[in-house]
């Protein structure tokens, strides 16, 4: 039996979006393995990539089937769900990042390998402090949002937009060392070209779903 | 009204269903903020419930009890037999009312249903333009005020705690904080039973008091004390049930947040004893929620509640007076 008690504490979103942060964050891990084995030239399987972006994608439609209207939050509805959203889109890229990935694998120069490791490296760095970023979310509900534990959030923020910038620099580099590549087909550069471009737009929605963090929270 | 009648042991039977009920269901609602925040386990919340509450109900129990025996229909001009048979349509009533609305999982209130059911039978009895409305008056006014005062108490008390503690706890100190609160909440847990003693006995036992008390000379304490042990009996057989299915499906509520709901109530609840005036706890401990709630101290609160509970005030009041009104009627009627 449901007291009116019970039925007016609602069931809370913010674990769900934890699980939701933990699910984005070890598809972009597994995406980093299979980044080296691709690297390495060995075999790999997308498939523990595909499971993990299905499992987020439930998460997120049970996070949205949970959110009637009539819900009173400390955080704004629409910030909650762009939050979610943006964080969807890190597990989406990392995705199709993967299944791009494992359509191809031409020769690659020795250099490009290199920077293709240090790019993947700095996106899985950027991924760890982002999930840490995470986890201080719930100390932020537990104090009511008091500014130290809030200022923790935004001090694991600006980390993970120092990682950004260093992964665009990475991400410029490889896209520099493909353009010089001429000893590569055309349709070989254009695949890596795409590939690089897709690990970036994964380390570019984990500073995006940070920021989007930064908007439900701050008051 | 000779005690050992197969009347008035009726009644007294009707008056600890009544209270049985109020303990299995409402007490346990009371309290569902400490189960809620895992402050107390289900034994411990069961025993603090019965035990508080009884002295509540013992201490305090008898303002409240005197308004609704009483001061809603003045009963002095009847006869003790028709009383009676008033209070024993009263008790059916609101009882029957309950169990089907339950059943229907609406947010009423026993307090509501007495208090309707009490209008409804002084209406037929002694004739509309006897029943005391502006007693009555001011007893809807408190249903809408109660609330409200629980919210506004609970948001102030809370945002003093957050500025006060919260905002000044390392991320170190915070594990600490939780344990203290948690201590505290069997505190305000205690308060909150002890409160809900005091307004919620007159429910079982107003309609007793009128046929068993002697007019304006206060409710006898032994009635109290039945009452008082009604509703622990219904606690320990049944509320604890309530209790573990609530503190499985309620969402975590932190200690600081729950603490601040239940002496909010708790104290709302007292302010109403003391003016014997006969308040839903539930919705007192609902408008507090809430208030803590707009202070941003729980993840997700879900608002339909609030138009549910509205929708349940406008029927519960007809409905139980009509059912009460009916069964005296029928009562009379068969010569019983």
């Amino acid at each position: 039996m449901k007291t009116p008690i019970a039925r007016l504490l609602a069931r809370s979103p913010f674990r769900a979006l934890e699980q939701h942060a933990e699910a984005a964050c070890a598809t972009v891990e597994q995406l980093g393995r299979v980044v080296r084995a691709y690297v390495a030239g060995e075999e790999f399987s997308i498939a523990a990539v595909s499971r993990l972006e299905h499992e987020a994608d439930e998460i997120k439609s049970e996070i949205r089937a949970h959110l009637p209207s009539g819900l009173l939050m400390p955080v704004s509805r629409s910030d909650l769900l762009e939050f979610l959203w943006q964080q969807d889109e890190i597990a989406d890229y990392s995705q199709s990042t993967a299944k791009i990935l494992s359509l191809l694998r031409p020769e690659l120069p020795r250099e490009l390998e290199e920077s293709l490791l240090e790019l993947n490296e700095k996106m899985l760095q950027t991924s760890k402090v982002y999930l840490q970023m995470i986890g201080e979310l719930s100390d932020v509900l537990e104090t009511a949002f008091a500014k130290r534990q809030v200022d923790d959030v935004v001090q694991r923020l600006a980390e993970v937009n120092r990682l950004e910038h260093e992964a665009d620099e990475l991400e410029n580099h490889a896209i520099e060392l493909i353009y010089q590549a001429e000893e590569m087909g055309d349709f070989a550069r254009y695949h890596m070209l795409r590939v690089v471009f897709q690990m970036g737009e994964v380390v570019d929605h984990l500073e995006n779903a940070g920021g989007r963090l930064r908007i439900m929270i701050s008051r | 009204m000779e005690f050992w009648s197969p009347l008035s042991l009726a009644i007294l039977a009707a008056g600890f269903y009544m209270a049985w009920n109020l303990g299995a269901n409402d007490l346990a609602n009371a309290m569902a903020t400490s189960v809620g925040s895992r402050a107390l386990r289900i034994w411990q919340a069961t025993l603090i419930a019965a035990v508080l509450n009884l002295v509540g109900a013992a201490f305090y129990g008898s303002r409240v009890t005197h308004t609704v025996a009483q001061g809603i229909v003045p009963i002095g001009s009847l006869e003790p037999h028709i009383l009676a048979l008033g209070a024993l349509a009263v008790l059916l009533a609101a009882a029957t009312f309950l169990i089907t609305a339950t059943h229907w999982g609406l947010p009423v209130s026993t307090t509501h249903a007495i208090v309707g059911a009490m209008a409804g039978f002084g209406i037929v009895a002694i004739g509309p333009g006897r029943v005391a409305w502006g007693v009555l008056g001011k007893i809807v006014a408190s249903w809408l005020i109660s609330p409200l005062i629980g919210g506004l108490v609970a948001f102030f008390i809370y945002t003093i705690f957050r500025h006060l503690i919260l905002a000044r706890v390392s991320d170190a100190g915070l594990p600490q904080v939780e344990r203290v609160f948690a201590l505290l909440q069997i505190a305000s847990a205690s308060y909150v039973a002890f409160a809900h003693g005091s307004n919620d006995v007159a429910n079982a036992i107003g309609p007793l008091a009128a046929v068993f008390g002697f007019v304006d000379q206060g409710t006898p304490t032994w009635l109290l004390l039945f009452g008082g042990a009604g509703i622990a009996i219904g606690t320990g057989t049944w509320g604890y049930r309530v209790m573990r299915t609530v503190g499985r499906e309620i969402t975590r509520i932190t200690p600081v947040s729950g603490f601040s709901a239940e002496i909010s109530a708790a104290s709302s609840i007292l302010v109403f004893s003391s003016l014997g005036l006969p308040i839903s706890t539930t919705h007192t401990v609902v408008g507090a929620v809430i208030g803590i709630g707009l202070a941003s101290g729980i993840e997700a609160l879900n608002l339909r509640t609030i138009r549910n509970i509205l929708l349940s005030w406008l029927f519960t009041v007809p409905a139980a007076a009509g059912l009460a009104a009916l069964l005296f009627l029928v009562f009379r009627g068969v010569g019983l």
